[in-house]
C-alpha cells in the first residue's frame, strides 16, 4: 500500500490530497483563491504566489485531518512542478521537498497536465481504452489522445486564446465580473442559443481551436445591437464555443478510434459542454466519462495519481529538481 | 540541547546553518543564480549529513524574511514554515537587513544594510552598532538606490554600508564622502548570524508558530499598485 500525499499549487488554487495506490481518493482539500483575484479580472501571478505560501500548510494539514492519517503514514511526497506560474509553482514544490527531507521518503515532482488526464482513471479505473480527452480551462485547450497511464498524444489545441480565457473576456465586455464561466453558463441557460449567429472559427481546419476573434465578435454585436438581452448573447456565445470544442473533440476520437469521450479542466465544469460531449458519445456509440468537478478543476487527488504512475515508471524525482513553468507534456507518438 | 537550522535564500545566496548548544556546527553560503528552489533541500541535507544529524533532531527552524527578492524569500520561508510544521517546533522568522547588520556591531559607525530590489531600487534600513549590538534606527523601506544614499549622507555621521545594494547601483552611492560601502565579504547574509539571533530569541522566548510567518514583501504586485494608481 502506497499513500501519496499530492501538492497542486501552479495557478490559483492551493490544493492538497492524499491518494493510496494512485486509486483511493482518502482526502481532496482544494483551496480557491479566486476572491483575491475577482478586482483584477484575471489571476494575477505575484498574488497567487504569496496566497499559496500562507495557505499551503493549512491545506496540507486539512488534507491529513480528512483522510484520518497523520504525516508519519505518507510514503511519498507529490507535487506540480510545471507547467503554470513560476513563483506559485515553486511553493508547492518546496513544500513536497520539505517534507520529502523531513519524512525521508521520495519527492515526485508531476506535469500538471498528466495529472488532469489521471483524473479521469480516479473517476473510473476500469475507463475503456483509447480515450479522446478534452482538456479545457483558464489556462489550456487541449485534445488529447490517451492510450494508457503515460501513453498520450496531443492532437490539437487552442493556436491563442484558451477556452476559460474566452469567456472571461466575454464576461468582462459583458460587465458580467470574474470569473466568466460560471456566470455566462447560468445566464445562457435562459438564453436563445440561436440568437446570434457567432462564426465557429477553424471548425472544419484540423483538430486546432482560435477563440481570440470571438470576444471581437461579442463587442461588435454589442455595439450592434445594444438591446439585445444578455442571456441571448451568452447562449450564442457559449453555443459557439461548445460547437467548436464537441466537433473537435469527435475529431480526436476518430483520429485515435478512441472508445470513450473524457473532459477535464476548470471548465469542464460547464454545464452545457457537459451535456454536449455526453450527447454526441451517445450518437457516435461511446462511452463518456464527466470526472466530478473537484476531479476536474485543478486539485491534489489528480497529482497523486500521476505521482503514484510515474514514480512505478520513473522512480522518484531528484531533491535538486525546481519548478519548470514551461514543462511539455511528455509524448508517445 | 537546542539543535537549530538556519535558513536565508532572500538574496542571489542559498544560506544553511546548523547550531547546537550555542555553538555553530556548519554553515555555507552559495551563489544561487535564481536556482534557490533546486538548491535549498539539497543543501540542507548535505549540512544535517556534514553534522551527523537528522531532521528530527531539530528544535526550531530559523529564516530570513526578506525584504529581498521575491522568489528566493518565497523558496525559503515555505521550506521553514512546512519543515517546522511537520517537525513540529517554532520559528524563528528574522528580518533580513537585521541579519545583515548584526555582524558589524564592533563597527561603532551607523550601519546601512541595503539590499538590490531590482528596478533600480533597494531596500534599505539603519542600525546603530556598538558593544551592545546592533539597535534598529530606522524601518525596513524601500525607494529609489539614489533617494536612500542622500537619505544616509544627510544623517551628518559616518555610515557602513553592507549588503548587495551598493555594488548593485555603484553610480548611486559613488562619491559619498560619509558613506563607506564594505567589502563584498558583507554583502549576503551570514546563516551564522541567523543561528546565533536564534539561540538569543529562544531564549528570550521570541518564536512564533510556523503559521504566523509571513515574508515581508515591502512591495505590492504590479497589478495591485496599477489598480490602486487607476482608482486614485
Ligand atoms: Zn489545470
Amino acid at each position: 500500500m502506497t499513500t501519496i500525499l499530492g501538492i497542486e499549487t501552479s495557478c490559483d488554487e492551493t490544493a492538497a490530497a492524499v491518494v493510496v495506490d494512485g486509486v483511493d481518493v482518502r482526502s481532496n482539500v482544494i483551496a480557491t483563491q479566486v476572491d483575491l483575484h475577482a478586482r483584477f479580472g484575471g489571476v494575477v501571478p505575484e498574488i497567487a504566489s504569496r496566497a499559496h505560501l500562507e495557505l499551503v500548510n493549512g491545506v496540507i494539514a486539512t488534507a491529513l485531518e480528512d483522510a484520518r492519517m497523520t504525516l508519519a503514514e505518507v510514503d511519498v511526497v507529490a507535487a506540480t512542478h510545471g507547467p503554470g506560474l513560476a513563483g506559485a509553482l515553486l511553493v508547492g514544490v518546496s513544500a513536497a521537498k520539505a517534507l520529502a527531507l523531513v519524512l525521508d521518503v521520495p519527492y515526485v515532482g508531476v506535469h500538471h497536465l498528466e495529472a488532469h488526464l489521471h483524473a479521469a482513471w480516479l473517476e473510473d479505473p476500469e475507463v475503456e481504452l483509447p480515450m479522446a480527452v478534452l482538456l479545457v480551462s483558464g489556462g489550456h485547450t487541449l485534445f488529447v489522445a490517451v492510450d494508457g497511464p503515460g501513453r498520450y498524444r496531443i492532437l490539437g489545441g487552442t493556436v491563442d486564446d484558451a477556452a476559460g480565457e474566452a469567456y472571461d473576456k466575454v464576461a468582462r465586455t459583458l460587465g458580467l465580473g470574474y470569473p466568466g464561466g460560471p456566470v455566462i453558463d447560468r445566464l445562457a441557460a435562459e438564453g436563445d442559443p440561436r440568437a446570434v449567429a457567432f462564426a465557429r472559427p477553424m471548425l472544419h481546419e484540423g483538430l486546432d481551436t482560435s477563440f481570440s476573434g470571438l470576444k471581437t465578435a461579442v463587442v461588435l454585436e454589442r455595439r450592434r445591437n445594444p438591446d439585445r438581452p444578455v442571456a441571448d448573447v451568452c447562449a450564442s456565445f457559449q453555443e459557439a464555443v461548445v460547437d467548436t470544442l464537441v466537433h473537435k473533440l469527435l475529431g480526436t476520437a476518430e483520429a485515435c478510434g478512441a472508445r470513450t469521450l473524457v473532459l477535464g479542466g476548470g471548465v469542464a465544469a460547464n454545464s452545457r459542454l457537459r451535456a454536449r460531449v455526453a450527447e454526441a458519445a451517445a450518437a457516435t456509440g461511446r462511452g463518456v466519462l464527466l470526472p466530478r468537478p473537484a476531479l476536474c478543476t485543478d486539485n491534489g487527488a489528480m497529482i497523486a495519481a500521476a505521482a503514484f504512475a510515474r514514480l512505478a515508471a520513473d522512480g522518484p524525482t531528484p531533491l535538486d529538481d525546481g519548478a519548470s513553468p514551461g514543462l511539455r507534456l511528455p509524448e508517445v507518438g | 540541547m537546542t539543535t537549530i537550522l538556519a535558513i536565508d535564500t532572500s538574496t542571489t545566496h542559498v544560506g544553511v546553518a546548523l547550531g547546537a548548544a550555542g555553538a555553530i556546527l556548519v554553515r555555507t553560503s552559495e551563489p544561487a543564480e535564481r536556482r534557490h528552489a533546486e538548491l535549498l533541500v539539497p543543501t540542507i541535507a548535505a549540512r544535517l549529513r556534514d553534522a551527523g544529524l537528522r531532521p528530527a533532531d531539530l528544535d526550531a527552524v530559523a529564516v530570513g524574511i526578506g525584504p529581498g527578492l521575491f522568489t528566493g524569500l518565497r523558496v525559503g520561508v515555505t521550506t521553514a514554515i512546512v519543515m517546522a510544521r511537520a517537525l513540529a517546533v517554532p520559528v524563528v522568522a528574522v528580518p533580513t537587513l537585521e541579519l545583515l547588520a548584526a555582524p558589524h556591531a564592533a563597527d561603532g559607525r551607523v550601519v546601512a544594510p541595503v539590499v538590490d530590489a531590482k528596478r533600480r531600487e533597494v531596500f534599505g534600513a539603519t542600525f546603530t552598532s556598538g558593544p551592545e549590538g546592533v539597535r534598529r534606527l530606522t524601518e525596513d523601506s524601500v525607494g529609489p538606490a539614489a533617494d536612500l544614499a542622500d537619505a544616509l549622507e544627510r544623517l551628518g555621521s559616518d555610515v557602513l554600508v553592507v549588503g548587495d545594494g551598493a555594488a548593485a547601483h555603484p553610480d548611486a552611492f559613488a562619491g559619498r564622502a560619509r558613506l563607506e560601502v564594505a567589502g563584498p565579504g558583507a554583502a549576503v547574509p551570514d546563516p551564522g548570524a541567523l543561528v546565533q539571533r536564534a539561540f538569543e530569541d529562544l531564549a528570550a522566548g521570541v518564536a512564533l508558530d510556523p503559521d504566523a510567518v509571513r515574508p515581508r514583501y515591502l512591495r505590492k504586485s504590479d497589478a495591485e499598485l496599477n489598480w490602486e494608481r487607476a482608482r486614485s
